[in-house]
């Protein structure tokens, strides 16, 4: 099989001049080493309150950091009562073929002729160049073709998150709606031609009174899926399915063949439910509000999926080595001073990139980054770090692209 | 003695460097309990704390149970850990809540009030709401639902007895509304209530009992006619003739408190009714003018002189004397302009200027258009004419046409089916009445037609497109040197440059908009299915193909495509995507379904 992903690259692949990285380029795609691959939706609750505004920021929130952002257009389906929906969540993802639609996405599949192209696969190959690989590639006899291998690979860490808000809190809303709303009839224009428009170009608010939360507490259900990209898929994929130019016969195979690509459900979280402070929270964007309460409850599900499920865990490069050892992973990956991480060197072995353990690191307890979601705006300590400072345990010289994973 | 105090100083300045120069930080012990840690990770303040942030100039908030409080670097209390939430310190204190109670982890019904930097009450914490202090040094308070303002003393200057209040505006000032209640199928507005305004010293600029309040606005006039009032748009004579047959319709725009500054530039309005009605007129200090109730409908005064409707009848009020200055009145009238108004002495009768002696000062006439560039076009029986401000004929009543005033050019034509020129606001023909059609100007051009052909003119006259086309596209700017035109041989839109009176390049299209009004260095263009568009480079390559039918659309398409590496093209499969994000199907979708196909984007 990687033979014939090889000569696909070969035939399709326009070469990439992977030995022109500069370091400190190759020391910025490190930060997105070996990262998988997400899509993200939202199962939205149509008789919660709130259940708009949660959409609205749901949409706004990013991929979390060190996955790739692999979300289809369809973002948020609904369902209109209360109830267990674990099943209906499963037979959505089937029967909406969402498995094919991600194979898709990662070949840029033209669903309107069947054409597909590599450049997503190589792209998060080399995205993956960091400095280590680029030293790999020069030494390896395959070179380039590997790295883009490399991101072929990652094609099995494809995952989907259905995120179903499961409960929400009665936080009261303010009642200074006042300024929101208007007295009825009350304050009028009068004139020749006054408008809304005209009259917001005069204003010079200072003090808006605006509707707020009084605190928002969401709790979030995460279930996981797991692309199936195994050889029987990789083989139909790229027999049956995969098109390098516009190809009815092979369109048609696929849309016939959708359902042969399968999702396998890995697993469920629920978010713990806290009160989300409303440090940060700009007073005339109140609705931001439920944004920072979705987004943490999601990361905070990602970090608990992380932990019951290793091969759903990140690696993290070593970003520097100058001024302690450095890497961008901090509070959001649910990092304490009593963490340990684990030092992992890339090696290639026939092919394929394996990982030696080098050495074991532990953070400086003052010097762990605190990345949570709008921290930095919460002006919470450590939000300025831009990374978690480590000390060694054990091994010997560390350099930048190692691999840290937590023990 | 002073050695004594100096090296006490010093010491106590190293010993505020060395606990400064700690770096702790807040951790967590496997009991969940919190407490601060320096960089070798030893414990230095207790984990005794059920939350702990980091230290910020010397403090950290730390919460025991439900209640936060703040320490010092050695672990010492610096704010009593008594209070429900505190925010951040903002130079001058720090807002904090008692009393309330903790459900799923929310707050409720608490009361906030203000505390200084060592927890001394400013303001006693019996509020329902207090908001941040704004640049003005006020902010909002909240207190059994009625709201006031207070000053960085903590003095009132807006009582706490209002059901809402404004936000301030750029004169200082905000309206306040006293009584009434939400409306109950629009929660979000007040019907009700009595409304006034305020200034940020606490005076009173009209006072809190009227159910109507606004604003004259006229911003979007120049200034010499800002200086006037209800004197410009004919729709609103229109409005104020009606006024006769129904009086509570009145020429008022209703806006939101969000969008409604209180500006005050020019003057007050306010009535009793809901309406505007009977209303009263103060200036921008809010000194009345005009008592409300007196009149039907009172404007803002111009020259001593303010409109007002009383009986029926349109009158001038001197405000100085009090006294209405038209006996009869008139069945429609603006207001005073250089010393000259234009009224209408009856229904269906003609119009005509005044003076401030109320004496006519033209003959009448069948019409007269509104004031611009200091003149009026007038219309007889025997065809239009021009008039300055003070009525001083300009051009006699005899033309078939004059149009209205663009960049001090106003177009006419001596006979129905005659030829078009240009006279300007002295009625002097400068653009002699040579072409068989013509546009107003725009931009200091206008387009002119010569038999068939459209070309370009300047203000003076002067040729700067010559008439050899079919259609001109839009004039955009006064330094334009190139211009869509039609051709008479394709039909198609060509871009035409007048440096090298030539094409700019070879390929046409249905239709053009001008370069850089929608996308810089681009133009939105009609392809040849009529009514899809995309859009071009300045060289005419294709950027978008024409496969969209809103301009909104071409944009986001070309925004998209300039963020992807240099040679990127626009694909088929990139419109279908585009089209996709617009669908108001997308994401509205049953978890029970299986979604429409066209809703997936792969």
């Amino acid at each position: 099989m990687k033979t014939f992903i090889t000569a696909i690259i070969t035939l399709f692949a326009v070469s990439v001049p992977v030995g022109a990285l500069r370091a400190e380029e190759a020391q910025d795609n490190a930060f997105n080493y070996r990262r998988s691959s997400i899509c993200s939706m939202l199962v939205r609750h149509d008789e919660q309150k709130f259940a708009d505004e949660i959409e609205r920021q749901f949409l706004l929130i990013p991929v979390p950091d060190k996955y790739n952002d692999h979300d289809l257009s369809v973002k948020v389906v609904s369902v209109d009562k209360k109830g267990k929906y674990d099943a209906d969540i499963t037979r959505f993802v089937e029967n909406n073929r969402i498995a094919s639609r991600l194979v898709g996405k990662w070949f840029n599949r033209n669903i309107l002729n069947g054409q597909c192209d590599l450049d997503l696969v190589k792209e998060r190959g080399l995205y993956n160049a960091s400095a280590m690989d680029v030293e790999l590639a020069k030494r390896s006899a395959r070179g380039i073709a590997m790295l883009e291998d490399a991101g072929e690979d990652l094609i099995g860490n494809t995952y989907l998150l259905m995120n179903e808000v499961s409960y929400v809190d009665k936080s009261k809303r303010s009642k200074t709606w006042g300024m929101i709303g208007g007295i009825a009839m009350g304050i009028l224009t009068m004139g020749a031609g006054g408008s809304a428009s005209d009259a917001t170009k005069m204003m010079n608010n200072t003090a808006d009174i605006i509707s707020s939360y009084k605190g928002f507490t969401v709790k979030i259900e995460t279930r996981l899926y797991r692309l199936v990209w195994d050889d029987q898929a990789q083989g139909t994929f790229y027999k049956e399915h995969y098109a390098a130019t516009p190809d009815p016969a092979k369109k048609e195979a696929f849309e016939n063949g959708r359902s042969g690509y399968r999702m396998e459900y890995v697993g469920s979280v629920v978010s713990k439910g806290g009160k989300t402070s409303f440090l940060g929270i700009n007073e005339d964007e109140p609705e931001v509000m439920v944004r920072k309460a979705c987004a943490r409850a999601i990361d905070e599900n990602v970090v608990d999926l992380q932990k019951k499920y290793e091969f759903f865990r990140v690696r993290t490069p070593i970003i520097s080595v100058d001024n302690g050892i450095r890497a961008q992973i901090g509070l959001k990956e649910g990092l304490t001073k009593d963490s340990r991480f684990e030092v992992l060197e890339p090696q290639e072995k026939d092919g394929k990139i394996t990982y030696k353990r080098v050495g074991v690191v532990k953070p400086v307890p003052t010097k762990i980054w605190d990345n949570r979601f709008m921290a930095s705006e919460e002006g919470a300590y450590g939000a300025d770090f831009g990374a978690t400072t480590f000390v060694k345990e054990s091994g010997s010289d560390f350099y930048p692209g190692l691999l840290l994973r937590e023990i | 003695m002073k050695i004594a105090k100096l090296i006490f100083s010093f010491a106590l300045g190293l010993a505020l460097t060395a606990a400064q120069a700690q770096n702790l930080a807040p951790d967590r012990n496997a009991k969940g309990k919190w407490g601060f840690v320096d960089e070798s990770g030893r414990a230095v303040i207790d984990y005794k704390y059920d939350e702990a942030e980091g230290f910020v100039k010397g403090r950290a908030k730390v919460k025991k149970g439900n209640n936060y409080g703040y320490i010092n670097e050695k672990g010492k209390t610096v704010v009593p850990i008594k209070y429900q939430e505190l925010t951040p310190f903002d130079a001058y204190s720090y807002r904090a809540a008692t009393d309330g109670k903790v459900k799923d982890g929310v707050l409720l019904d608490e009361k906030w009030g203000f505390i200084d930097l060592d927890g001394k009450p400013l303001l006693k914490c019996e509020y329902q709401e207090v908001g941040e202090f704004g640049s003005n040094g006020l902010a909002y308070v909240c207190k059994d639902g009625k709201y006031g303002y207070i000053n960085r003393r903590f003095e009132f200057v807006v009582p706490c007895k209002f059901t809402a209040v404004g936000a301030w505006n750029k004169d200082g000032r905000v309206w306040v509304c006293e009584g009434g209640k939400a409306d109950k199928n629009n929660p979000s507005q007040i019907v009700g209530g009595k409304l006034g305004i305020y200034d940020e010293n606490g005076s009173i600029i009209i006072p809190v009992k009227f159910a109507s309040l606004g604003t004259f606005t006229y911003d979007e006039y120049p200034d010499e006619v800002l200086r006037q009032l209800s004197i410009v748009e004919r729709t609103y004579a229109a409005t104020l003739a009606l006024g006769h047959k129904r009086e509570n319709k009145v020429p008022v725009e209703v806006t939101k408190f969000s969008s409604t500054p209180v500006c005050g530039d020019m003057g007050y309005f306010y009535s009793n009714n809901s309406n505007t009605y009977k209303n009263g007129v103060a200036d921008a200090n809010g000194k009345e003018l005009i008592k409300p109730g007196a009149y039907q409908i009172a404007w803002y005064p111009s020259e001593n002189l303010a409109v007002v409707l009383k009986s029926n009848k349109i009158n001038f009020l001197n405000l100085t004397s009090g006294k209405l200055m038209a006996k009869k009145g008139y069945a429609n009238a603006f207001s005073f302009v250089d010393g000259y108004a234009v009224i209408q002495p009856a229904q269906n009768s003609g119009w005509k200027l005044i003076d401030t002696s109320f004496h006519d000062a033209t003959p009448e006439y069948t019409h007269i258009f509104p004031y611009a560039d200091k003149c009026y076009r007038v219309v007889t029986p025997k065809g239009m004419g021009l008039i300055s401000s003070t009525g001083k004929t300009l051009i006699e009543p005899s033309l078939a046409f004059i149009g209205e005033s663009n960049n001090q050019r106003m177009k006419f034509r001596e006979t129905a089916d005659g030829k078009s020129g240009y006279i300007d606001n002295t009625g002097t023909r400068v653009i002699a009445a040579d072409y068989d059609d013509a546009s107003d100007f725009e931009n200091g051009m206008a387009k002119v037609k010569v038999g068939d052909n459209w070309g370009v003119i300047d203000a003076n006259g002067k040729q700067r497109l010559a008439p050899l086309w079919s259609v001109v596209g839009d004039i955009v700017s006064p330094d334009q040197k190139e211009f869509w035109v039609g051709s008479h041989t394709d039909n198609l839109m060509h871009l035409y440059s007048t440096e090298t009176n030539g094409f700019v390049f070879g390929n046409g299209f249905y239709g053009a908009r001008a370069f850089d009004v929608d996308i810089p260095g681009a133009a939105i263009v009609t392809g040849a299915e009529a009514g899809t568009i995309g859009c071009i480079d300045r060289t005419g390559k294709i950027i978008i193909p024409n496969e969209f039918d809103e301009i909104s659309q071409v944009v986001e398409a070309h925004s998209l495509l300039s963020k992807r590496p240099a040679g990127a093209t626009w694909q088929q499969i990139d419109t279908y995507r585009l089209k996709q994000r617009h669908n108001p199907k997308l994401n509205k979708g049953k978890l029970s379904e299986t979604l429409s196909s066209d809703l997936w984007d792969y």
